[in-house]
């Protein structure tokens, strides 16, 4: 466990801009058990919950991910596994070995609503773009909730599912395209990024061929200490 | 002890929000087509449902679940996963979802509950049947009722018609909303007018005859008495429970007091009958009132005596 004071000023930052940055947190702890200091481990109905991400090219990937559909290019804005009716509530990415050039971007998704337009976003359906357990879930692009709500976007991985959502995503879309995104280079060993996965959204750069040893560690958690 | 068999997630068909996004994509269509069109109005009655759904579902999703032959859907609905061969979740039926969210929630009213059973009715009739129910219907007839219900449906899940239909449509709603009361209290007072023009036009007599008739029997039904908006007789108004009963006890008796609000008032004296709510409001009867019932303690907390009616049992005689 981390210390109070630490606890606190994450819960507090994360909450105020969507994010916190810490740099080389805890390097010497295993990638779980860093995350498991900073919160609890989200419970994912697949997989473990600690994965490695490297660069892979689009060859060697399947198109049901980003590196199979991108390769090394830029990753788009995203929030992670969007298709969930209830996705991860915090991303946590760590560095093991980072690069000046492949940046992760951030932006906030209660501005990009605001932009498209509050009413349009809460009111926009989509569909994942395949099953989900064998069913095809109907989501709102903004979900209202006891915590202030779920904004989900992949580009990718969701369709429209209603006029009003054909609508939302073509507005959210050009939201995007005209935002400033906040730059964040995850460089040193244990370089921290925690993520608000219901209000931000985050990309990847490309990554140059001389960069292809970037090793980020990511872990979802469902609550901050 | 500790629980060793823990839910999942709830699924998608007892899920308030999975149900309510369905109802929402039903609205959103039904606001592409044409307002005057049997589409409109089929659409409306579609998203009707799943909205009333999705406000018991919010409650908790296990009130949607049919227990009627096994607890397979029971079980689904709270999260785990039924282990019958090819189950299929059933659930209760549409009259029965309305007629708990009018028994859970004071705001959704009698007049809600009607206007649900109708409007899903003639969905029925249309998807069911030959009828082509919503064929020339006029929107007059129904529209500012089911915008009323949305309303008292989303405000369950403290939500308002402007999340559900947008702010713009929501500011047409309100005004459709507001022309159909004045039309309906018009309507209403144009009743009590007729009937008081009747009562007035009987010979003294007759009045005196029916008035003493009507305190008899008012004194002899439940209801709460009030005088009637025509004639000025004793006349009753029936209601729903709105608050759960609260009881008191004092000299060894029991008075229990539960509020109800209005939904119908009979006047035997002039014959006038208003039903609903709304209408009540327009003739100035709609104010909740309090039933109060006294019984003897003894009795109250009696057990239940299957030969009640018989002398204490006595193997003796």
């Amino acid at each position: 466990m981390i210390d109070r004071v630490l606890a606190k000023e994450i819960r507090q930052r994360t909450k105020k801009c969507g994010y916190t940055f810490i740099e080389q947190f805890r390097p010497d702890l295993e990638g779980i058990h860093a995350a498991q200091s900073i919160g609890s481990l989200a419970s994912l109905r697949f997989g473990e919950n600690l994965s490695h991400l490297v660069p892979r090219a689009k060859i060697s990937s399947t198109p049901n991910t980003y590196s199979g559909i991108y390769g090394t290019n830029d990753f788009p804005f995203h929030t992670d596994l969007a298709q969930w009716r209830t996705p991860p509530r915090y991303l946590l990415l760590r560095c093991i070995v980072g690069f000046l050039e492949v940046p992760t971007l951030l932006v906030d998704g209660h501005s990009l609503m605001r932009e498209a337009g509050q009413e349009i976003i809460t009111r926009a359906l989509v569909r994942p773009r395949r099953p989900v357990n064998g069913k095809v879930p109907l989501l709102k692009l903004f979900q209202p909730n006891a915590f202030g709500g779920v904004l989900r976007w992949d580009e990718k991985f969701l369709r429209p599912g209603s006029p009003i959502g054909e609508h939302g995503v073509r507005e959210f879309g050009k939201a995007i395209e005209q935002c400033v995104p906040i730059v964040r280079s995850l460089l040193k060993p244990g370089d921290t990024l925690i993520i608000d996965n219901w209000r931000m959204l985050h990309a990847r750069a490309a990554v140059p061929a001389d960069c292809n040893a970037r090793h980020i560690e990511r872990t979802y958690l469902e609550s901050l200490s | 002890m500790k629980q060793t068999h823990t839910p999942g997630d709830i699924a998608d068909n007892w899920n308030a929000d999975a149900i309510y996004a369905k109802a929402e994509r039903y609205v959103q269509k039904m606001q592409t087509t044409e307002v005057d069109s049997w589409e409109y109005a089929l659409w409306s009655s579609l998203s009707l449902e799943l909205l009333a759904r999705a406000a018991l579902a919010n409650v908790n999703p296990v009130l949607l679940a049919e227990t009627g032959k096994n607890w397979d859907s029971l079980y689904q609905s709270l999260g785990y996963t039924p282990k019958a061969e090819r189950f299929s979740p059933k659930s209760i039926s549409t009259n029965e979802v309305v007629s708990r969210l009018r028994s859970i929630f004071e705001g959704f009213t009698t007049d809600d509950e009607k206007f649900c059973i109708r409007h899903t009715g003639k969905r029925n009739s249309e998807l069911h049947s030959g009828e082509a129910a919503f064929e020339g219907v006029d929107k007059a007839n129904w529209q500012a009722e089911f915008y009323v219900t949305c309303s008292s449906m989303l405000a369950t899940m403290d939500m308002s018609l402007a999340d559900f239909i947008g702010a713009e449509e929501a500011a047409v709603a309100e005004k459709i909303i507001a022309a159909w009361t004045d039309s309906s209290a018009k309507a209403v007072l144009g009743d009590v007018e007729a009937y008081r023009k009747v009562w007035n036009d009987k010979d003294a007599g007759e009045r005196e005859g029916l008035v003493a008739a009507a305190k008899a029997w008012a004194s002899r039904q439940w209801g709460h008495r009030v005088n009637c908006p025509a004639c000025t007789t004793v006349a009753l108004v029936q209601g729903e429970a709105v608050s759960d009963p609260t009881q008191s006890l004092k000299d060894d008796e029991i008075t229990e007091t539960q509020h109800y609000l209005p939904n119908q008032l009979e006047c035997i004296a002039c014959g006038l009958k208003v039903s609903g709510l709304s209408k009540l409001t327009a003739v100035g009867l709609a104010d909740r009132y309090k039933k109060t019932q006294v019984y003897d303690a003894a009795e109250f907390y009696a057990p239940e005596d299957e030969w009640g009616d018989y002398e204490p049992d006595n193997n003796e005689r």
